[in-house]
């Protein structure tokens, strides 16, 4: 498995697009990812709903990737973009949303991956579902 | 109709260098230029994320083209993503279509496209909530 550094990992989100929507990784396992989005942001963002729901749409396809990218097989397999993407957005956030992202499978061909964003009371905001293509490498190395 | 936002004066738009192109009932048009997009992913395309999140904002611009006296654009309840092919045109455009206007949900579509030669990157369905809003009484 290709489970990165945790601080390593951490510390490449940080430009500053994710930093204005919000982004902050949380931790990365096995399989798992959880990246959270710091709310209310307490300016102007706050009035602007595309924002916040920009900020978990963008969180759910990159928690998903990473948890992908935690998942494979690093040595045979390597993520090749996202398929498909579906979020709920079960209740506007009024607080900081945590995304998780779990792999429910994988084949030779995509990776499917589970997502929910909670509030720190346990509140569900977000529920999805992603698809991510999985590229064999050949043996030459070349994918 | 009720009056709609100046888009390119709200944070979003302005972030994320976003043009509104051109709108009429149930239908908007935006576009961003190669240059304005810094979060990336695979073959240096526009990230998985950022697609969905045009996307939402084309139905959102869209919605506001519906809206009548004791209504206002809620929030996106839903969002499905087809990614059809890396978005890597100099221009991307984001088109949204009302497919059905409900009395409290809208449902439309999204699609987004190289500019210049018409090649189909992505495709979106989006599920949307109209507000009612009171409305005073005629005096």
């Amino acid at each position: 498995m290709a489970v990165p550094d945790l601080e390593t990992w951490r510390s490449s989100w940080g430009s500053a697009d994710q930093q204005r929507l919000g982004v902050r990784p949380v931790t990365i396992a096995r399989s798992y990812a959880a990246i959270a989005v710091e709310l209310p942001y307490g300016d102007e963002r706050d009035d602007d709903p595309l924002f916040a729901t920009s900020a978990l749409s963008y969180v759910a396809d990159v928690v998903a990737l990473s948890a992908v990218r935690a998942h494979l097989d690093e040595e045979r397999e390597q993520p090749n973009g996202t398929m498909s993407l579906h979020l709920s957005f079960i209740a506007a956030p009024g607080s900081t949303v945590t995304v998780e992202a779990r792999v429910a499978a994988q084949n030779e061909m995509e990776a499917t991956v589970d997502l929910v964003g909670r509030e720190p009371d346990g509140r569900m905001v977000l529920r999805g579902l992603a698809t991510f293509s999985v590229r064999q490498k050949t043996p030459g190395g070349a994918a | 109709m009720t009056s709609t936002p100046d888009w390119s004066t709200t944070p979003f738009f302005r972030q994320f260098g976003v043009r509104v192109e051109e709108t009429r009932e149930g239908y908007a048009r935006l576009s961003i230029p190669r240059e304005a997009v810094r979060l990336r992913g695979a073959r240096d395309s526009i990230n998985g994320g950022l697609v969905a999140v045009l996307g939402n904002a084309a139905m959102q611009v869209c919605l506001h083209t519906l809206m009548g006296p004791g209504e206002r654009a809620g929030r996106t309840h839903e969002l499905t993503v087809a990614f059809l092919d890396s978005a890597r045109g100099e221009v991307t455009s984001i088109e949204a279509r009302v497919l059905r206007k409900g009395g409290r949900i809208v449902v439309g579509e999204v699609e987004l496209r190289d500019t210049a030669d018409g090649a189909l990157n992505a495709k979106l369905r989006v599920t949307c909530e109209v507000v009612r809003v009171a409305t005073p009484e005629p005096r």
